[in-house]
């Protein structure tokens, strides 16, 4: 074989990319069906280019940076500002104060205290990508998280009234009150509860997506009831009441407005009933 | 959907994507945050193209920035750190288990690719670019593309050495 050959692996690997002409991808798959060693060494290829993909994706267990945080949590917010030209609603020089995200700082800081046995929770059990939209998302999301609309966490706070719920992967999240903040957008206290951990986390509604505004988790001792996936609902969360204290503009939503504010796609210029 | 209108809606979309992109470039979080937010501010000052597709013009960004620090020599000296620290922390551990170890193998061996290697292997595997348009992108043949490809997963198969498990 001359250098310029391509070698097999050279060819495997292309096969896999699917870039090879019908020819070639003849050839292989004749090859395959023949020689034993190639068929191994495609699939040796096969997992590095799985483990190459999958280690990748590991960065989505962590945390954003607060740098990278700040960044998405602002765009999230000037992405709900869609009658403003988009050259003026962002300016990425522009540092100035963000109220929002300030205050979902404050109270993580607030509660490091309380968070720090969570947190090592939320290590223990990963935290899924919230930002991407059509994987299942049944890692508790974090203060300062963007939920996106087209996520199945996104579809649950968008679409469904409080007390339905979502259950994936033994975890179950349950919008459980919804309500408007003094600056008018709507948010929702959604019920988080999984075997190992439970707890309660706000979510407010910026542009299309939500960002969560607060979120407080505990672990769940080992002699609680399987099934008991209600216990999280309880109001038990004192940074969430705190944080809800401070935030509720008025009272929670009745049923028939938190249709209506879902059948209009959260557009919250709507008469009071 | 209009890109302009909604350039930060589509941007927040595309921030996960960049961010694996950065981080297999990188193989460090701290950088691949760092730059994960460069692009981002990049694209808003900036603007992109007409026609131009903003994810894969994120990836084009974000290859170009993790150049220019390579070029700096900053991201070398950043990462070095981590992964010796990564590696001691699993030598020094006699009874982790084979599953870790495997894991361990495999990340060394990602690790370990040349930065050609792993930017052509990060722009098909992860940024979803055919040989051709990687070909353009980093101006060189296909043949070399093909060839980069299918030397990066060999490395990674015969240093995890996946059928001696």
């Amino acid at each position: 074989m001359t250098s310029n050959s391509p070698t097999l692996d050279e060819r495997l690997s292309a096969y896999l990319d699917d870039e090879l002409t019908d020819t070639e991808r003849t050839e292989i798959e004749t090859l395959l069906i023949e020689d034993d060693a190639a068929g191994e060494r495609l699939e040796a290829l096969a997992l590095a280019d799985s483990d190459f993909i999958e280690l990748a994706e590991e960065i989505d267990k962590q945390p954003m940076s607060p740098g990278l945080a700040e960044l998405v949590a602002r765009l999230s917010r000037a992405s709900s500002e869609p009658e403003t030209p988009a050259e003026t609603r962002f300016q990425p020089d522009n540092v100035v104060a963000f109220p929002v995200w300030k205050r979902a700082m404050h109270t993580v800081v607030e509660h490091r205290a309380v968070a720090a046995c969570v947190m090592l929770a939320l290590i223990a059990v990963g935290v899924a990508p919230l930002l991407t939209g059509g994987n299942s998302e049944t890692s508790p999301p974090y203060s300062g998280s963007v939920i996106l609309a087209s996520s199945d966490m996104g579809e649950l706070l968008s679409q469904q009234i409080s007390g339905s719920d979502l259950t994936t992967n033994d975890t179950r999240l349950s919008p459980a009150l919804t309500f408007t903040r003094e600056d008018g957008s709507p948010c929702r206290v959604v019920t988080y509860s999984a075997p190992s951990l439970e707890g309660q986390f706000v979510a407010c509604r910026q542009g299309q997506n939500w960002t969560v505004e607060a979120a407080s988790y505990r672990e769940v001792s080992e002699d609680r009831p399987e099934v008991d996936f209600q216990s999280a609902s309880g109001g038990s969360f004192p940074e969430i009441e705190t944080w809800l204290d401070d935030a509720l503009a008025d009272g929670p939503f009745g049923r028939d407005k938190e249709q209506v504010l879902i059948d209009r796609n959260w557009a919250t210029d709507i008469e009071e009933n | 959907m209009s890109s302009k209108t909604h350039i930060e809606q589509d941007i927040l979309e595309a921030v996960p994507h960049v961010r694996r992109f950065a981080y297999s470039l990188t193989r460090n979080q701290t950088d691949a945050d760092d730059l994960t937010q460069s692009v981002i501010e990049r694209v808003l000052e900036k603007g992109l193209p007409e026609e131009a597709d903003l994810k894969k013009w994120m990836f084009r960004v974000c290859r170009n920035l993790w150049i220019d620090t390579l070029r700096a020599a900053k991201t070398r000296e950043k990462a070095r750190p981590e992964l010796q620290s990564q590696t001691n922390v699993s030598q020094s551990s006699e009874e982790v288990a084979g599953s870790n170890i495997l894991f361990l193998k495999t990340r060394d061996a990602i690790e370990r690719l040349p930065d050609a290697y792993r930017e052509v292997l990060t722009m098909v595997a992860i940024g979803g670019s055919s040989y051709k348009e990687a070909a353009e992108e980093l101006a060189i043949p296909i043949g070399t593309v093909m060839s980069r490809l299918g030397r990066a997963r060999a490395m990674i198969a015969d240093k995890v050495g996946y059928h001696d498990q």
